[in-house]
């Protein structure tokens, strides 16, 4: 499985849950991920793939596998 | 639709208060000011230029102080209850400005004015008292000494009228720390540059006022069909939804996810005990209640409770938002929330900024740790990252100026100054002014923010780079309407984010001389940038649109500049501290995203080009000047 956690307000798009796991065969790449989960891109603002930084800029096309742990963070705000 | 004569939404009409002179006058702005200027900051500069001398000493009787609403504020409508506070900055040397929300602005408007300027500086401690056309100069010696809390109960005790609204300073204003600020309603603050110290440097306790008349705007039905209809949907949006639920506390977990939550004095951006500092343990731990500002839904603010009988606060101080949280914590090592909310409530009873307070102990700190200062010159005080009683404990010196309190509360840029011993290299200012709780190589708009502004390093000049990174998020889908064009990511140090810079700091600008908070508009909050529009000609009835706003927002820049040149800053003064153009030191980007410094100076010339400011010194052309109908400043 692939665990997913979430932080700050993307939470609410699990019903508050920190951390949801998503089979392999569901999710891909990170954008399978926003998809299933219906996030908004524009509401993340970083993404850790087993606490690397993904490398795909805005595409979210990074290619996930069984066992990895995907961050999703929300936007640094401010204020 | 209101068919009255006359401003809608303001008044066209200043107060003057002259305390050496005891006099007090009402003055009648031209017609056509306030559309020009918008109010707030820029308007409270227009006087400072006009009226003030270069080169005067922050605390001499020769600067002013000036209190200044904006064209909406105190309107019935979200998010429009700011103003500016302006002045000679005690901690930077060049322009001291800084925005409050609460009650203060729109009760100033209720009793008829626009402004304040106060002038002089009196014998003893006063406090002014603002009733419509009454306006008295009063004996401050009960309340002179006293917390904010206990020194607003009693004014408002003594004027007679619970639901006056009292600007005032604290004991730390009193003192002339250098980073004191102003609050109202113990929950708002004009918190940066000093500006309680120039208050208390003129005996001036507090500003109570009280307003009985209503402002008129253009069209109400339109207001109050916006301002209902905001209400009943702004949670629906996710920045609403967050605002409302976790005010500014989940910025926490955001840059926990970068590895850039400024630790021990900005040593690395990893931070152990963070989890201990994240939102939803907050409102756990310490969250009991909400509050917000006058007419505003969103309520951001923070009521808390600490259980912990050593830490027990005063919950009308409110609880610590993320900046306090970020510079009281893991900047200085410390992961646990009732300390932070100790050091937070200590900060509003003495009156000091939070940030710079933070920061000016962390850098006393890392001195101390290095072996650079010692309990010889602490007075016996141990400094360690980790250590809440430490910080509280230097907290009430600074405060009270008592021992090296005395030469901490002259703020971290003064201190290295004065001890040397290669101390400068652990400050993070820039003009003066200690750097807020984000970090610059996660976001490089920040960057530009820091080095450009004209008050020293502000976080709150532009909405931050995540919200531009993606071509369909409704933040940039909102920002196209401003003149934004493309996406620009976070780290990039392209023309693309200095253009997307440029119009939004001419924008958050906008908001801060025309009474706007940004988290109630896009792209940072939940109005969509249309609807804020149409508010904005219900109130005014200008019929008026982006373009002339942006310019209105571009018009006060360039009198900050102005201002700041007018007393020797430079181009040279645009810049970062070095800190920032080094690799990060730890966390998911160790040894990456140093900004490149040639790069960055690039970068700030084409931003001074998009102003149509000189690229070589950073000075507003003439031409720009006469564009901007700033003819006269030339």
């Amino acid at each position: 499985m692939i665990e997913i956690k979430l932080f700050g307000s993307l939470k609410k798009y699990v019903c508050g849950e920190k951390r949801v796991e998503l089979a392999p065969d569901d999710a891909k790449c990170v954008n399978d991920v926003l998809l299933i989960l219906q996030i908004t891109k524009g509401e993340v603002g970083q993404i850790l793939i087993n606490g690397t930084p993904v490398n795909s800029s805005r595409a979210f096309n990074d290619s996930i596998t069984n066992d990895d742990v995907v961050d999703l963070y929300p936007i640094s705000a401010g204020g | 639709m209101n068919v009255t004569h006359g401003p809608h939404g303001y008044l066209n009409r200043i107060l003057r208060v002259n305390l050496t002179e005891q006099t007090i006058k009402v003055e009648e702005l031209d017609k056509g000011f306030i559309r020009k200027y918008l109010g707030g900051r820029s308007l409270a500069l227009y006087y400072l230029l006009k009226e003030t001398k270069p080169n005067i000493d922050p605390f001499s009787e020769a600067n002013l102080l000036i209190f200044a609403t904006g064209a909406l504020t105190g309107n019935a409508g979200p998010a429009i209850p700011r103003y500016t506070v302006v002045t000679k900055s005690p901690l930077t040397g060049g322009l001291g400005a800084s925005e409050a929300g609460g009650f203060w602005g729109p009760e100033l408007k209720f009793a008829g004015y626009d402004a304040l300027i106060i002038e002089g500086v009196a014998k003893r401690p006063v406090y002014i008292w603002i009733k419509d056309d009454s306006v008295e100069i009063k004996d401050a010696e009960n309340v002179w000494g006293l917390g904010s809390c206990e020194a607003q109960e009693k004014i408002k005790d003594e004027v007679g009228d619970k639901r006056a609204r009292v600007a005032i300073i604290g004991p730390g204003g009193e003192k002339l720390v250098r980073f004191a600020n102003i609050g109202n309603e113990l929950g708002h603050y004009n918190g940066r540059n000093g500006l309680g110290a120039v208050m208390g440097s003129k005996n001036l306790k507090a500003i109570a006022v009280r307003g009985s008349k209503k402002l008129k705007a253009f069209d109400e039905p339109k207001l109050k069909e916006i301002a209902k209809e905001f209400a009943k949907t702004f949670k629906e949006n996710n920045l609403g939804y967050t605002l409302f639920e976790y005010g500014t506390t989940a910025t926490v977990e955001a840059l926990t996810g970068f590895g850039a939550l400024p630790t021990n004095n900005w040593e690395t951006g990893v931070f152990e005990g963070a989890e201990n500092l994240f939102a939803d343990v907050y409102n756990e731990k310490l969250l009991t209640g909400r509050k917000g500002c006058y007419a505003c839904p969103v309520r951001c603010k923070r009521v808390v409770t600490v259980k912990d009988e050593k830490y027990k606060v005063n919950s009308k101080y409110g609880g610590p938002e993320y900046e306090t949280i970020g510079a009281m914590g893991p900047n200085m090592g410390i992961d646990d929330l009732n300390i932070i909310a100790k050091a937070n409530e200590l900060a509003n009873h003495y009156g000091l900024d939070t940030i710079s307070l933070g920061m000016t102990i962390s850098f006393a700190t890392k001195c101390f740790e290095e072996g650079l200062i010692s309990v010889e010159d602490t007075g016996g005080l141990e400094l360690k990252f980790g250590d809440g009683d430490a910080l509280l404990a230097a907290i009430e010196l600074i405060a009270k100026r008592e021992g090296f309190g005395d030469i901490m509360a002259e703020g971290s840029h003064i201190m290295a100054k004065r001890l040397g011993k290669g101390t400068e290299k652990y400050t993070i200012t820039v003009k003066g002014q200690e750097a807020p709780m984000h970090d610059p190589r996660t976001k490089v708009g920040v960057g530009l923010a820091y080095a450009t502004t004209d008050i020293g390093t502000d976080h709150m000049v532009a909405p931050h780079d995540g919200f531009l990174t993606d071509a369909e998020s409704w933040s940039f889908k909102n920002a196209e309407k401003l003149g934004v064009t493309d996406p620009s990511g976070l780290f990039d140090l392209t023309e693309t984010k200095v253009k997307n810079f440029a119009i939004l700091n001419r924008y958050y600008r906008m908001f801060d001389t025309i009474g706007c908070c940004c988290f109630g508009f896009a792209p940072r909050g939940p109005m969509e940038v249309d609807t804020f529009l149409e508010m904005i000609n219900a109130i005014t009835g200008w019929e008026t649109d982006f373009d002339e706003l942006l310019k209105a927002g571009e018009r006060s820049l360039v009198l900050s500049r102005i201002y700041n040149y007018r007393e020797g800053f430079t181009a040279a003064d645009d810049n970062l501290p070095q800190i920032f153009y080094k690799d990060m030191t730890d966390g998911p980007y160790k040894g990456k995203l140093a900004i490149d410094k040639d790069k960055f100076r690039e970068l700030i010339r084409s931003f001074y080009e998009n102003l149509n400011w000189d690229k070589d010194t950073g000075y507003p052309k003439k031409e720009a000047l006469e564009s901007l109908g700033l003819g006269e400043f030339a």
